[in-house]
């Protein structure tokens, strides 16, 4: 157990030196590992485990799922989506902070990760939010928070990874998403209306409506078209989650020549893009594999369990513990190294624990439940400071607004997603409802 | 004092995990009075295939895995246990195969920087479906059929079925979207995977029609730091008693495979007589390719083979 | 997810030469290649069989070989770029004098690592041709995987030791925008 904490101790320095994390995972789980077994064990555990972790069927989806969201993004569908949800919202005061979360979500629904969807979303309702003289706080934190949806709404990368670590069923695991995501979505609509009844100058009194073109009416049928194909396909039994990547990919494809919004150069971009972020997340996924072995040889896991069972530890202290693990973590951590690294020490206390819950019981819906309330506790990590991923990319976009504005905006979502947290948890049919339905 | 570091790639509640590894990890602090455990880690440290480089190359003591993970010429003395006719149970068939593969082939010298500990196979395999009952050659013909690779791929095909490879996870995905007619497996994959639902008849030979064999090592250099008393005793309950110990673990499973199969309404039939000698025939050739592969390094492979099939008493 | 930090022009690194349009048309052109490779095998093998009754055979170990072929590929576009996940948190508290001390840290480090990981991966893949190992069905042999990807580490080490040398970093964010 000390090595262990050593080890993250160590990490932590590295990363804060600016190290990058998958490489500081990587340098402290191989030196770990050789401090402890060895150094000829450790160098031979380094190439089998970088070779291996590249030639694996089921992480094709990362690559696929990634370039169906950039094509989409430059298809100019998101627009659609934006302009289409002003319909619905346009009447209240706030209306285009609600379409710009209720747009996030729709675009999670193609698009496997969280910050790709907020950078999506921010290129679309920014300008017009700013136009109509909204409140920088409320336009930024609006489409920051939901941008998060990205990885709770399928597809989402980090469910399938969580179900490669845990060897749970990538499918359950999409629908287990689908009602907390919906849940999500409502959730930052309330915490909109609210912010503006406290602060009513947050947003203007009237507001243009956003124009919506045939164009933009085609992208909404699009995308909802793609979100029922994939869905379908993969509920239907016409091909598995892992080919629902290489199919969705194909058909983004297919939707953006059909739109003719793409050019050349637009296609190339989204391409190179998708490629670069594969390498960026394998390296992590590499680390990150790296470190836990060594935790894992140093006996964390096993600790751990120990530790809580033998003292007959109350379930809620457990959890309560967990969540304040990750809210920590998530400060400084990014949302995919955070996952990869505590997964692996947690989920084996997820088939020990005593739950009251009935439907806890049978391991693998505990395993769903635990898989839910990770993305959501990452998806706050997401926007909480000082290191914020989908804080940084709204400030990428609006280089003349400060960080600690946009920070200061998500603090009304960052309010409801603990409390969605919290009801998760107490709840655990939110989430394995719709399992049971399968 | 020696703690030996177990990588273990199945599900923790596998009952191979369940039933063998963990009992026989106990079994070693028992008969060593303590002086050597065995830790077995939360999650393994590479991939399944890695497994035995892992312990001949000291990133682990002692793992386990298939022989057929590695698609080099490395292990191939232990294709004996692939083949067609070998046992109705997996504890006469570990039994016969540690017996035949560690005695007459020398499986020693084939499992280079790693001690032997044990050799063993499953319960025998058998060909389900969810198209037809199979009756003859032709009923096989055309289906599209997922093996494991090796002696009854290349025996499906040459029955007329095109074979098929993916994790054997994915059968369960691919079966049901009809990627996949059927599925070469022992009984026990059937509760495993949940296939029940997606299969409708499962075809048996004598013996089975196939198998996969399996290794269990320690890491050669940890096997020799420890004392002859203490080596003595792990092999007391190693090898044979451990090819026991598993096998009975494998037909616990397959029982539960079976009843899934009887659940499900899945029709269970004999091959016909005139199916089982086209088989026959079939493997006497593979069988014969392969005993004249290791004849060159001075081993009789049809002895061999002879001899496991009178030890686990296989008549077809 | 890519990074939040990247660099917005493609200008080289002074003093050296336009590496990023050499990159992008050797190795990025390749793995551009191998994506859409595996989205047309994907879509191939499920409409196949389908409307044809005909599954791609290899369509499992294909797309295994591709993807480990595609991660390694790429990956010194990643690291030219600087787009591997970082975490600038201490920047606005040091002086923009130990700011360029940590940055060449980093990229040294980085160098470093990376360069470990070609001769690992180099030893890996000379052991998998010792072996002859192969994927299961296909006989796809594994070894020349093994030598990309150790070539591949390789000049990302190479580039990331270029930032090592060159730290300054033109997107390094002002600290007024800390918050
Ligand atoms: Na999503
Ligand atoms: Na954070």
């Amino acid at each position: 157990m000390t090595e262990s904490l050593l080890g993250f101790a160590i990490l932590l320095v590295l990363i804060l030196f600016r190290v990058p994390i998958a490489f500081a995972m990587a340098a402290v789980g191989g030196i770990g590992f050789a401090l402890l077994r060895g150094w000829e064990p450790a160098w031979v555990l380094t190439g089998q485990v970088a070779f291996d972790t590249g030639l694996s069927y089921s992480l094709s989806v990362i690559p696929l799922f990634i370039f169906m969201g950039n094509v989409l993004a430059a298809s100019g569908v998101a627009h659609g989506l934006f302009a289409g949800a002003d319909r619905l919202f346009g009447r209240f005061r706030g209306g285009l902070a609600l379409a710009s979360v209720f747009s996030c979500g729709a675009f999670s629904a193609v698009c496997g990760s969280s910050l790709a969807t907020a950078a999506t979303m921010s290129k679309v309702a920014m300008p017009s939010m700013r136009k109509f003289g909204y409140d920088d706080r409320l336009a930024t934190g609006s489409i920051a928070a939901g941008g998060t949806l990205g990885i709770l709404i399928p597809p989402s990368v980090i469910l399938i990874i969580y179900g490669l670590i845990t060897e749970t069923d990538i499918a359950k695991l999409f629908v287990a998403g689908v009602l907390p995501g919906a849940l999500g979505i409502v959730l930052y609509l309330v915490a909109v209306r609210v912010a503006v009844m406290i602060n009513p100058a947050l947003a203007p009194e009237v507001e243009g409506k956003e124009p919506m073109s045939r164009t933009d009416t085609i992208g909404v049928f699009c995308v909802l078209g793609l979100f029922v194909f994939i869905m379908a396909g993969i509920y239907g039994d016409f091909f598995t989650p892992t080919e629902a990547a290489g199919m969705g990919a194909g058909a983004a494809v297919l939707i953006a020549i059909g739109l003719r919004s793409m050019t050349w150069a637009d296609f190339r971009a989204a391409l190179f893009d998708s490629i670069r972020a594969t390498a960026m997340i394998f390296a992590i996924i590499i680390g990150a594999e790296l470190f836990t072995n060594f935790i894992n040889f140093a006996g964390l896991p096993d600790a751990l369990a120990d530790f809580v069972l033998d003292r007959e530890m109350p379930v809620w202290m457990v959890m309560a513990f967990i969540m304040l693990v990750y809210l920590v973590l998530g400060c400084v951590l990014e949302s995919l190294s955070m996952v990869l690294l505590t997964v692996p020490v947690f989920y084996p206390l997820m088939y020990q624990l005593p739950f009251e819950s009935s439907l806890l019981l049978d391991p693998e819906n505990a395993l769903i439940w635990f898989a839910i309330i990770v993305v959501v506790a990452t998806e706050i990590s997401l926007i909480t400071p000082p290191v914020g991923m989908n804080v940084f990319i709204l400030k990428a976009v609006l280089q003349d607004v400060s960080l600690s504005t946009v920070f200061r905006g998500v603090f009304p979502f960052w309010i409801v997603d603990i409390l969605r947290l919290g009801l998760l948890i107490a709840i655990p049919g939110l989430s394995l409802w719709l399992v049971g339905l399968m | 004092e020696t703690e030996l570091v177990m990588s273990s790639w199945l599900p923790p509640r596998h009952p191979i995990v369940v039933g063998a590894m963990k009992p026989w990890a106990k079994q070693i602090e028992e008969v060593t009075e303590g002086r050597v455990t065995v830790r077995i880690l939360a999650r393994p440290l590479g991939a399944p295939p890695a497994h035995y480089d892992m312990a001949a190359e000291g990133v682990a003591d002692i793992t386990y895995g298939l022989h057929s993970f590695t698609t080099d010429e490395r292990f191939q003395r232990s294709r004996i246990g692939q083949f067609s006719f070998l046992g109705d149970d997996a504890v006469s068939g570990s039994v016969a195969f540690w017996n035949v593969y560690s005695g007459m082939l020398d499986a020693q010298a084939e499992h280079k920087g790693t001690k032997v500990l044990g050799l063993f196979v499953h319960g025998p395999g058998m060909l389900h479906n969810n198209t037809r009952k199979i009756e003859t050659k032709e009923d096989i013909a055309g289906l599209k059929i997922r093996t494991p690779g090796g002696y009854i791929a290349d025996l499906m095909g040459e029955l007329g079925a095109s074979t098929l490879f993916m994790s054997s996870g994915e059968v369960y995905e691919k079966l049901s979207r009809g990627v996949i007619d059927g599925v070469t497996f022992p009984y026990d994959a059937i509760a495993a995977f949940n296939l029940g639902g997606d299969l409708t008849n499962t075809t048996k030979v004598p013996g089975g029609l196939y198998n996969t064999t399996w290794f269990l090592v320690m890491n050669e250099g940890k096997w020799n730091e420890i004392s002859a008393e203490d080596q003595a005793a792990i092999e007391s309950i190693s090898g044979k008693a451990f090819a026991e110990l598993v096998g009975t673990a494998w037909n616990g499973a397959d029982e539960k495979g079976l009843a899934a199969a009887n659940e499900a309404g899945i029709q269970i039939d004999e091959a016909p007589e005139a199916l089982v000698a086209t088989i026959a025939e079939l493997a006497a050739g593979y069988e014969k390719a392969w005993s004249d592969a290791i004849a060159a390094d001075g081993f009789d492979g049809a002895a061999a083979l002879t001899a496991l099939r009178a030890e686990t008493g296989v008549e077809y | 997810m890519e990074q939040h930090r990247r660099r917005t022009t493609g200008q080289p690194p002074r003093g050296g030469l336009a590496l990023r349009p050499v990159l992008e048309n050797t190795l990025g052109m390749g793995a551009a290649a191998i994506l859409a490779a595996l989205i047309l095998i994907t879509c191939v093998d499920v409409v196949g069989r389908y409307f044809f009754d005909a599954p791609l055979t290899g369509a499992f170990e294909l797309t295994e070989v591709l993807v480990a072929a595609l991660v390694f590929t790429a990956l010194p576009l990643t690291t030219e770029r600087r787009e591997h996940v970082e975490v600038d948190l201490l920047n606005a508290a040091f002086p923009p004098a130990l700011n360029r001390y940590v940055s060449a840290f980093a990229g040294l480090f980085s160098a470093a690592l990376l360069a470990t990981f070609a001769w690992r991966l180099a030893t890996h893949a000379i052991k998998t041709m010792g072996d002859g190992a192969t994927t299961n069905a296909l006989g796809i042999p594994l070894a020349p995987f093994g030598f990309l990807a150790a070539f591949a580490c390789l000049v990302s080490a190479f580039l990331a030791f270029l930032r090592g040398i060159q730290p300054d970093d033109p997107t390094d964010p002002k600290p007024e925008d800390r918050p």
